[in-house]
């Protein structure tokens, strides 16, 4: 066995157990980012929820709208993701509603999530939903 | 005196002691290499394992809540005392550490959740005519009043609105474990009843 022969060998070895290193690396950032999905999704969900409650009442009189944009302004969250120790990740919340029909009233209600993997990549996670009045 | 042909050629086909030394070395390195990369590896499996369980959990037990209260008759934040269920009333704070929870107008049939100071975890109470069920959710909780009754802007409310949203909120800690650092982390969710009456 010369010494070329050992480290050549040795450079293979190096670069199989850097690849199984990197391999379980990004198999840890793509969970952390999946999580980090499912809880930008969860607090969007929560907003939509917040919406819900708002009374919208054209039946009554004087008529009640809660459901306006100005009631449902930006607003800074942390996603919920278990392990992150605290490194938090922030989020905001930003919440359109817009009329989708007046007769009958129906109202678009769409909630973006928006928050960054590690600062650089910017996420928007989108829910939307309809709503009519008194319910 | 002079070596024989044969001697002469296994001596040659040997290993010297330097030679020997140099292989133990490259190999020690390579087995520390693959062992640490295991340890690694290890460590790697421990912590997906551990958000991949909370994630599961979370998205299981919240998305049970979601659909009970969605559907709900009624449903009431107050606080479990001694295996007694005592809601909020009008003029009080609207945050407790239990949630009562009617799927229909028979008051026999209901569903608690609640978070227990006394072993910090978060349990669920079946009630039916036949008795009552209850079972540990989580464990390591560390706050108690895990439900609140919230207007649309997040305000706890003072009374028992119809439209209400119910506000979930647990925070977990979880001490230093094998391979793992200690943990604090929170989960959150509101939830607004649909069958308003």
């Amino acid at each position: 066995m010369t010494l070329v022969e050992v480290v050549i060998s040795l450079g293979i070895s190096v670069l199989t157990i850097a690849g199984i290193v990197t391999g379980y690396i990004y198999c840890t950032t793509a969970n952390v980012k999946d999580s980090l999905y499912m809880a930008a999704n969860a607090r969007a969900a929560e907003r939509l929820e917040e919406t819900h409650s708002a009374r919208w009442d054209t039946s009554s009189f004087p008529p009640v709208d809660e459901l306006v944009a100005t009631n449902f302004l930006p607003k800074t969250v942390t996603l919920d993701l278990s392990g992150s120790g605290s490194t938090l990740t922030p989020a905001t919340i930003r919440t359109e509603i817009s009329d989708l029909s007046i007769t009958p009233p129906v109202r678009r209600i769409r909630v973006q999530c928006i928050w960054s993997v590690k600062g650089d990549e910017l996420v928007t996670n989108t829910i939307e939903t309809c709503r009519a009045p008194d319910q | 005196m002079k070596l024989s042909p044969n001697i002469s050629r296994s001596r040659r086909a040997g290993f010297t002691l330097p030679e020997i030394l140099i292989a133990l070395t490259v190999f020690m390195l390579l087995l520390a290499g693959v062992l640490s990369a295991n340890i690694f590896g290890l460590r790697m499996f421990q912590v997906n394992s551990t958000k991949l369980n909370a994630t599961e959990w979370s998205r299981n037990t919240f998305g049970k809540i979601t659909e009970e209260v969605h559907a709900c008759a009624a449903v009431q934040v107050g606080n479990l005392t001694n295996g007694t269920f005592a809601g909020l009333l009008d003029g009080e704070t609207q945050r407790g550490s239990g949630l009562l929870i009617y799927p229909t107008t028979n008051v026999a049939n209901f569903t608690i959740y609640f978070v227990n100071a006394a072993d910090q975890t978060f349990r669920r109470t079946i009630g039916l005519p036949s008795g009552t069920n209850t079972v540990i959710l989580a464990d390591s909780i560390t706050n108690t009043l895990a439900f609140s009754a919230q207007d649309f802007s997040g305000n706890v409310l003072t009374n028992a609105a119809n439209n209400r949203v119910i506000h979930v909120l647990l925070e977990f800690y979880q001490p230093e474990r094998f391979l793992l650092d200690s943990d604090y982390y929170k989960l959150e969710t509101s939830v607004t009843r649909r069958a308003l009456q």
